[in-house]
């Protein structure tokens, strides 16, 4: 049921008949990805399960204008990401709070999470990424346990390769160094 | 090319620390999240399409009548209020036409309406009229008169 191509399932998606089981196929086959890349940035279940389902929303209703430019996967992470990032930016200005405390308070959820496992170096790991600027984070997210290629990325972000690179390097660095002096 | 590769390699390679930190998923989610999602999602988009097409409805099949029947009803009760008559005491009419410049008045309403006030005056100053008629005929100063007095 789930060996569609994206092709195939765009196609099935286009007709009015098979739009929703289209549409439930692909929930199903990007749901984790998408879950786990959202997670990562907001920490608490509770809000990335509340950006994923706005995600699928906006998925639904903007798929009609999806013209194939880009791979299904990268549309529905770029999709996801803006949504996470309009997540924290709302967050931030609900409760007043500046970058680095809502950075604080993604620290401090997560040692409170009861769908965290996570032993004391993984806690250590997640704090030191906790530190990174916002977009940072995104690129050592994607690219550490995403797994995504640099052209995958630089698709999504709309940042360009060599840049990511860069990023990538200094965030590697920073946590490094958190990783030494903590 | 090969210099890139070099470059990449070497930042991929120099975080020791990172490297030796095992990569795994440390974080979870309520039991069975990913069977249930799909239909939670599913009926959250049915309830949001409902709502739509109920939105759709109502604006365009029942709002837009029930907007402009009100607003044809307004509108005339409206003109209606502006144009019924009322009849006024002739006090009423009198502050009215003292107070507002912008109502015109037909001078005959006007007179009919006046006419026993401006009736009873004239016989009142009927009397002074004659003596003063009296004065100017035989060519005597009044003040004169109130002097000698």
């Amino acid at each position: 049921m789930e060996h569609y191509t994206d092709n195939k399932l765009l196609e099935l998606f286009e007709d009015e008949k098979s739009r929703n089981y289209a549409f439930n196929l692909i929930v199903r086959k990007y749901q984790e990805r998408l879950y786990w890349h959202i997670r990562r940035m907001v920490i608490s279940h509770e809000d990335a399960d509340d950006v994923l389902q706005e995600v699928f929303i906006k998925t639904w209703k903007n798929l009609s204008k999806f013209r194939n430019q880009s791979k299904l996967y990268t549309w529905l992470y770029r999709i996801a990401t803006n949504e996470t990032i309009t997540f924290l930016n709302k967050k931030r200005k609900k409760f007043f709070i500046s970058l680095n405390d809502v950075e604080k308070e993604l620290s401090s959820k997560l040692e409170s999470d009861v769908y965290y496992n996570g032993d004391e170096i993984q806690l250590k790991l997640q704090k030191a990424i906790l530190t990174l600027p916002e977009k940072q984070r995104l690129i050592f997210n994607m690219k550490y346990y995403d797994e995504l290629k640099y052209e995958e990325i630089s698709e999504i972000l709309k940042t360009s390769v060599g840049g990511l690179k860069s990023s990538y390097h200094v965030a590697t660095k920073k946590i490094e160094n958190y990783l030494k002096s903590n | 090319m090969k210099n890139k590769k070099d470059i990449t390699d070497f930042s991929e390679n120099s975080h020791p620390i990172l490297n030796g930190i095992e990569k795994k998923n440390e974080f979870s989610t309520p039991n069975n999240y990913f069977e249930v999602l799909p239909e939670i999602t599913n009926s959250k988009l049915l309830v949001k399409n409902k709502l739509n097409f109920i939105f759709d409805i109502l604006s365009y099949k029942v709002l837009v009548p029930t907007f402009t029947i009100l607003l044809l009803t307004i509108l005339y009760f409206n003109w209606n209020n502006n144009t019924a008559q009322i009849e006024l005491t002739n006090e009423q009419l009198s502050e009215l036409i003292i107070e507002t410049d912008f109502i015109e008045f037909d001078d005959e309403i006007v007179f009919e309406t006046y006419a026993e006030t401006i009736i009873l005056k004239e016989i009142e100053t009927e009397g002074t009229d004659e003596y003063l008629d009296y004065l100017t005929e035989n060519d005597i100063d009044l003040n004169t008169i109130i002097e000698e007095l």
